[in-house]
């Protein structure tokens, strides 16, 4: 926010009635004749000038104030953002830049005619508006497809057919991310429309750097860049751009109890030289679409097969778990999926270069080796096929980006430390569900609801490592969006934590989601990390009617 | 009767309330709040005036409407502007209930050693002449020196 002059009714009083002192006491010594303690002369005159003046000392304050860093860490809130710029350039700092959430939207129609979708048309999904970048074309036969706009209309159940158009977020922030298979409905619809939905996890978007959040890197941008202690490291990797703008990060290193793979030796006894390093890239987790062969195990007595397939771990490093296994040929209009029956976890330590001391599947969880075998349940009948066959499936690995990336960097020889490794893991994941009842009065119209949701969202992917989320702070969101008289029940909160051995252990409370310090697990608040998205959250408004009037 | 000579020295204000000193003409006069006339540069004004043009403005004041002193002025114009006043007894009730704050001001932006006539004495309300959407006033002010100054003051008033 620029600093501006603060509106007249916003002075501080004790300010103004000094200044009015001041104006009398001066005014009275060029002319001891002039009646300024009440009357036309102190009311008008005096008055009203010790309000400007004030106003204008508080701007030259607010100025002067603004480039003062301990000033601009005491309220952020204030500081001009082009000053706060000029001041942080001295230690190396500059401001990220925001970024608008994209991705790919399929769109049902029900015959297969050309279809074309104008630049600039809006897109709607959880309140928040999309356009396309591009003018889009859905065509019938491949060989119309030429150029980049044009799409294929491919054939999909109950003789439809679909084409995917690309749209990008109206504005930058990360409450424009949109989750796959959420409704996108177009503002305007296309002929033969039936429906619409992301096709896939939008790329996240990002507001730009808030002041604080510039002058909470103001130690790293003073600090080396180097993998040394924890805030060298953490300006290490914010100072690569591709990195610059992870969320949270939490270093377990040489004392820290949970760090298992400080016991690699014959000695009962931890040594030096490692580090995990756990990593939140963004604030919600994405679903990476992969397609995998499987091979039946079994076929069951009621014609149902048991498959298997595996992923390894370059598919998508880091991955949490796996959802939505369908059969690739009907990935697009298939709901849900297949029951996983397994999902056993090891490791792939081939590759060149350096590669950290890793010896069981669990300490490479969530880490850029991890690999994994999933067992799941087809229900459909398999006829004529038996073990041995194979058949591509389709799934979602879900995961946080860059964690692969982030572990070629550092484990380079130029970056990593002589003296030891250092392991980069997604954090231990505890998804939320909260749910929670809005009371309104009768003829009140409902919050925003999808504000409130991202709002939450935001709040709970931002926390950091804490290791504990109270209700209050969802409360505190919540009452920010209501209006007169409503109110909010308690909120009930619900997490599943993922152990890295493949535990899953739950924690319920509506005021305080505690992690447990599980150390010799790998589970403590330093290492788990709560992950809120729009869809987990259940708000069931309700009108009250009065019992008395 | 005072000189101008009278008042050489003194503590001076802008004279915000024209009307010529009744007691020079035998007979009442309406104030016009007028600082500047045609034909003239402004007035200043010392003496008793000047105390009674400060009352004026203090009871005129809506307490609490100047955002950084809100203790100054009464609720008396709040009382006319909400259309309370039906009789001259409704009028009479506001002005007594608000002379104790104007007292109360007028003392405290007083200091000892200023002229006895510019200082509160009493305050007393003569007369109250409802017309149409106008109130007079008829105020008759007493300085600590003894000396009286009457003067009528209309307010137009809404009208429910």
């Amino acid at each position: 926010m620029p600093v501006t002059l603060r509106p007249l009714n916003q002075l501080d009083p004790v300010a103004v009635q000094e200044a009015l002192e001041e104006t009398v006491q001066r005014l009275t010594e060029d002319n001891p004749q002039l009646e300024l303690r009440r009357g036309v002369f102190a009311e008008t005159l005096a008055y009203y000038h010790a309000v400007l003046d004030t106003q204008r000392r508080t701007y030259t304050n607010d100025v002067l104030n603004a480039r003062s860093l301990k000033a601009m860490q005491d309220d952020p809130t204030l500081a001009d953002p082009d000053l706060v710029d000029d001041v942080l350039s001295n230690y190396r700092l500059t401001r990220k830049p925001g970024r608008k959430a994209t991705g790919a939207v399929t769109v049902v129609v029900s015959d297969d005619v050309t279809v074309t979708i104008g630049q600039g048309s809006v897109w709607e999904g959880r309140g928040h508006r999309y356009v396309t970048t591009q003018v889009f074309t859905a065509k019938s036969e491949a060989g119309q497809v030429v150029v980049t706009g044009d799409r294929l209309l491919t054939p999909a159940s109950g003789g439809n057919y679909t084409f995917t158009i690309d749209v990008e977020a109206e504005d930058e922030g990360s409450d424009f991310d949109l989750k796959k298979d959420t409704l996108v409905v177009p503002n305007i619809l296309p002929p033969n429309y039936v429906n619409s939905y992301a096709a896939e996890d939008f790329a996240a978007g990002l507001s730009a750097e808030t002041n604080e959040e510039l002058l909470a890197r103001l130690q790293e941008g003073i600090a080396a860049k180097a993998l040394s202690n924890r805030g060298n490291m953490a300006a290490a990797l914010r100072e690569i751009d591709q990195f610059s703008r992870v969320v949270a990060m939490s270093i377990v290193g040489h004392g820290d109890a949970e760090l298992l793979r400080a016991y690699h030796s014959i000695l009962p006894i931890a040594l030096g030289g490692r580090c995990d390093w756990y990593i939140r890239t963004q604030e919600a987790t994405t679903a990476v679409a992969l397609v995998k062969t499987a091979t039946l195990l079994e076929v069951n007595l009621d014609g149902t097969g048991v498959w298997q397939l595996g992923v390894g771990k370059a598919d998508a490093p880091g991955f949490y778990e796996f959802r939505e296994i369908r059969p690739a040929d009907d990935a697009e209009d298939a709901q849900g999926g297949y029951e996983i029956l397994s999902d056993t976890r090891g490791m792939d330590l081939t590759a060149t270069g350096f590669i950290p001391d890793v010896v069981t599947a669990t300490e490479a969880a969530y880490s850029a080796f991890s690999t994994a075998v999933i067992q799941f349940l087809d229900t459909t009948d398999h006829g004529t096929l038996t073990a041995g066959d194979t058949r591509d499936y389709a799934l979602a690995a879900v995961c946080l980006p860059l964690v692969s990336e982030i572990q070629t960097h550092v484990s380079s020889r130029d970056v990593r430390p002589y003296g030891g490794d250092c392991l980069v893991k997604a954090p231990v994941p505890c998804f939320l569900s909260l749910n929670f009842t809005l009371n309104k009065k009768a003829g009140q119209d409902d919050p925003d609801l999808d504000g409130m949701r991202a709002a939450l969202c935001q709040t709970v992917n931002t926390l950091g490592f804490t290791g504990a989320l109270y209700a209050s702070q969802l409360q505190d969101v919540i009452f920010s969006y209501l209006t007169d008289g409503q109110t909010a029940s308690a909120v009930d909160m619900h997490g599943r934590i993922r152990y890295p051995d493949g535990t899953i252990t739950y924690l319920r409370d509506t005021e305080i989601l505690q992690v447990p310090d599980d150390p010799a697990n790998m589970v403590t608040p330093k290492t788990v990390q709560f992950f809120a998205s729009p869809g987990d959250i259940g708000i069931t408004v309700v009108t009250k009617v009065p019992t008395a009037l | 009767m005072s000189t101008v000579a009278d008042y050489v020295g003194r503590k001076v204000d802008v004279l915000a309330f024209r009307g010529i000193f009744p007691q020079l003409r035998g007979k009442d006069q309406i104030l016009a709040q007028q600082m500047v006339r045609p034909g003239d540069g402004g007035v200043v004004t010392a003496g008793i005036q000047k105390l009674a043009q400060k009352v004026l403005l203090i009871l005129f004041t809506k307490i609490g409407s100047r955002l950084y002193a809100r203790s100054e002025g009464t609720t008396f114009m709040i009382e006319a502007q909400r259309g309370w006043w039906r009789t001259p007894a409704d009028v009479s009730q506001s002005f007594y209930a608000s002379r104790l704050d104007i007292s109360r001001q007028c003392r405290d932006s007083e200091a000892s050693d200023d002229p006895l006539d510019e200082r509160w004495g009493s305050l007393e309300l003569e007369g109250v002449t409802l017309s149409g959407d106008k109130v007079s006033l008829r105020l008759s002010l007493v300085s600590a020196a003894g000396s009286t100054y009457s003067f009528l003051t209309p307010i137009p008033v809404p009208i429910k």
